[in-house]
């Protein structure tokens, strides 16, 4: 596993923080997430019972996500050199802030020239302490997250020579992220995957996200 | 690219990226609102569906019985 320093930003105190990210995860770290974050998935819905908010529509819509299950699933040679899955996170005050489930095989580009390869992201999640919950006034801890992850997943699409090409399908209350924040094209629901949007990166998206300047 | 071109690429270390302090210093001001991406259902899994990937029926296998089965069959 190699890792470098980054920062996130503590909102609450309003300083940037220091973080680490990580390129090469094992399984167990997967466990080991899921451990710090389970309870706090089960804060965030006892906070939205106490709201009244019964209806799962205003529910966070990975609230039910289990990455020790995702990592039960995994077969540990896919994260071996031959598999085709790599792990990253991103870690800050000892625990898992973000992780991202990424497959380097088998899928193809939609955007421009179709049919070349590209990383596709299987999951990608924030901890629940940093959601923003909007229905119950929830603000999440750290910022910075989502789109170092994304940084991540074209810097590994670049290296296996696939030039920033990323694609994911994301949850309807991340699209706006994906769409507006990274500039992912939007190719709308995908029948084939639970209607869930497809959205993707190209080349020159990722060397524009990649070049984003404060 | 081959299975071992690819072992060789793999893992690679990415280390940082040569615009990244930059990028860190522009990635706090965006607003995460919630990035969640995949699909993992919410109740059981069908049987196949372990990874959350899509699940593919599969084509149906055409039943070919040995040539001592169709005997027995016949009998």
């Amino acid at each position: 596993m190699s890792s470098w320093a980054t920062i996130l930003k503590d909102r609450s105190a309003g300083v940037n923080v220091r973080a680490v990210q990580h390129d090469r995860l094992t399984l167990s770290s997967l466990f080991d997430a899921e451990s710090q974050w389970c309870s706090h998935r089960v804060d965030v819905l006892r906070e939205l019972a106490a709201a009244g908010r019964h209806d799962a529509a205003d529910w966070p819509q990975s609230v039910h996500w289990n990455w020790a299950r995702k990592a039960a699933a995994c077969p540990p040679e896919r994260v071996e050199d031959f598999g085709d899955v790599r792990l990253f996170g991103i870690e800050a005050n000892g625990s898992w802030q973000a992780l991202l489930f990424a497959i380097g095989f088998g899928h193809v580009t939609r955007l421009g020239v179709t049919g070349r390869p590209l990383v596709y992201i299987d999951f990608i999640e924030i901890a629940p302490w940093n959601w923003d919950v909007t229905s119950i006034n929830r603000a999440g801890r750290f910022r910075g997250l989502g789109t170092q992850l994304l940084e991540m997943a074209v810097q590994w699409s670049t290296v296996v020579g696939y030039g920033g090409r990323v694609g994911l399908h994301s949850l309807p209350q991340a699209e706006r992220f994906y769409s507006r924040r990274c500039r992912m094209r939007n190719f709308g629901p995908d029948a084939d995957y639970y209607g869930l949007c497809y959205l993707e990166l190209s080349e020159t998206g990722a060397t524009g996200l990649l070049g984003q300047e404060p | 690219m081959n299975q071992t071109d690819w072992s060789r690429v793999k893992n690679l270390p990415l280390g940082p990226s040569a615009n990244h302090d930059a990028f860190a210093l522009w990635a706090v001001t965006v607003p995460d609102e919630f990035v969640a991406a995949g699909w993992q259902p919410a109740n059981s899994p069908r049987v196949s569906d372990t990874s959350g990937s899509p699940v593919v029926a599969s084509p149906p296998v055409p039943v070919t019985n040995s040539p001592d089965e169709d005997a027995l069959t016949a009998r």
